[in-house]
């Protein structure tokens, strides 16, 4: 068999890594077998590109993820610790809910233990990951960003428990996740092929629609909690959907830093525009620091931010066929907002001000965005604009003060 | 070629059998061989192989060993002193098991034959 040059492992090694083929050890095996492959093509008169085309041909779609999975899973029993600690924190948080519903005692206790266990899946889940034992992972950023979810989430333990500190840990944790995570996107920015190597990238990446499946369930939980009584438990959920969802999607818009078709003027208008609207969006969070007037503002303003933001990306840049219809839908949620926003500024007079809002809280204004969450739902962009903003207008509802 | 879910059951016996027939093998070399003793009818794919030599390096089976070839790591598997007992067993066990399965074939289609007659 020939050799192959450094550029032809290279090409192969990065198909790889597009392919979700991240664990290096995993990674270099798998690549010393595809050369192979591609070497007995090449002795029988085959060109290198020829042969690399047939070999990615037999390779059945996913493959590669399905591959790093299972290996992951055979050599880490560890994992297996974390996917019973995420089955129990969740049972318990179903089992909060009904208790709550059905007015049984020891509802407030369940929650918090299901906090608690959501804090050492969290630890389980970043600790016995395989790939933390690798360099140049982003280990330290990872370990850094996770201390700020667990301070997040004792502080809503505090918050329930009406324990004195929550407060202070809740501002402790929004300054520390804006400033880990806005230094990690302008890191991603400025290197993005040291980037892409990141466990956290990998990870949600790897596990976006797991990810998302949470959210909808955290919104599914607030809104009925909502909708039943109006109970403080469903403020909880829709604190947990807010926060890890602008967690999330903003670490989710990082991936276009590292995607070379992806203009640089445009990364850095999406570089710019995540940090302002994710810092606008988490600091309210922070209710002792932020006076009511500029939560509101703050707020709404990144609704208007991101629907608009999101409507040029699909008008201009996308190639959807319904590009121009989801646009229009962004630039509704965009009006729609902003005369929320109006309304509650306090500019109006009370007359005017009842108007607006009967405009926005209107049920065909519901039923209309529900209905385009189901419709487009393919589409990832637009359904995570859409999630939180249905999440966000569910919450506000007869809500005073934002 | 032979059905996955035979192939499934047995690839753990297999890696084992050819790992204690070989002092050291590398995974392409393995689906190579699997590929040549089956003429061409068992295909070990990368989704196939790969999970079980990790799962077998993990219970303490397969010890692993790395050399630069062709400018790329290439990783070696040997068994180890556990591994080659449990070869030794796991390779007695399917051939048992297949002299049973035989014998069941055999049986239900000679009862069958004697009833056609």
């Amino acid at each position: 068999m020939g050799s192959l040059s450094p550029s032809q492992l290279g090409e192969i090694r990065v198909y790889l890594e597009r392919h979700g083929l991240t664990y290096e050890l995993l990674q270099t095996e798998m690549l010393d077998h595809i050369c192979c492959n591609i070497e007995q093509d090449m002795d029988q008169g085959l060109e290198f590109e020829v042969a690399l085309k047939k070999v990615q041909s037999e390779i059945p779609k996913n493959q590669f993820k399905q591959i790093q999975s299972e290996t992951m899973e055979s050599i880490g029993q560890k994992t297996k610790l974390t996917v019973v600690l995420t089955y129990c924190s969740f049972s318990m948080l179903v089992l909060a809910t009904a208790f709550k519903m059905m007015h049984f005692p020891g509802a407030g206790q369940l929650l918090i233990a299901s906090f608690v266990g959501l804090t050492i899946t969290l630890i389980s889940g970043v600790l016995t990951n395989p790939l933390i034992k690798e360099k140049g992972r982003g280990r330290v950023a990872l370990f850094a960003l996770t201390v700020s979810v667990i301070l997040f989430l004792t502080s809503l333990c505090f918050q329930l428990l009406h324990l004195p500190g929550g407060s202070f840990l809740r501002i402790l944790s929004v300054i520390s996740s804006i400033a880990i995570l806005t230094g990690y996107a302008i890191y991603c920015y400025t290197y993005p092929k040291k980037a892409s190597r990141h466990l956290i990238l990998r990870y949600v990446g790897n596990e976006a629609f797991s990810i998302e499946k949470t959210l909808i369930i955290f919104f599914v939980f607030g809104a009925t909690l909502k909708l039943w009584q109006n109970d403080f438990i469903s403020v909880v959920f829709f604190i947990m959907l807010f926060s890890f969802g602008s967690i999330f999607y903003f670490i989710s818009t990082w991936q276009y830093y590292l995607d070379d078709q992806v203009k640089r003027s445009h990364r850095l208008s999406l570089l710019i525009v995540s940090i302002v609207a994710f810092t606008m969006f988490i600091s309210p969070t922070m209710v002792n620091l932020v006076n009511v007037p500029t939560r509101v503002f703050l707020n709404w303003g990144t609704f208007i931010l991101a629907s608009i933001a999101v409507a040029i990306y699909y008008m201009k840049y996308s190639d959807d066929k319904q590009k121009y219809f989801l646009g229009l839908i962004s630039l509704s949620i965009a009006l729609l907002t902003s005369l929320n926003l109006l309304a509650k500024s306090g500019l109006l007079n009370a007359s005017d001000h009842d108007f607006f809002l009967g405009i926005v809280y209107s049920p065909i204004v519901y039923i209309g965005w529900f209905a385009a969450f189901g419709f487009f739902f393919k589409r990832p962009v637009f359904r995570a604009l859409l999630l939180m903003t249905l999440g966000m207008y569910v919450y506000t509802y007869q809500l005073p003060g934002i | 070629m032979a059905s996955k879910e035979f192939i499934r059951g047995t690839i753990k016996t297999l890696v084992l059998k050819l790992l204690s027939d070989k002092k050291k093998m590398y995974g392409y070399e393995i689906s190579a061989r699997v590929k040549e003793l089956s003429d061409n009818e068992i295909q070990l794919t990368y989704g196939a192989l790969y999970p079980i030599l990790y799962k077998l390096e993990a219970e303490g089976l397969l010890s692993t060993e790395s050399e630069l070839v062709d400018n790329r790591a290439r990783k070696y598997y040997s068994l180890t002193e556990k591994g080659n007992e449990v070869a030794k067993v796991k390779v007695s066990e399917l051939e048992n098991f297949i002299g049973i399965i035989k014998n069941i074939l055999i049986t239900s289609k000679t009862s069958l034959e004697s009833w056609a007659h």
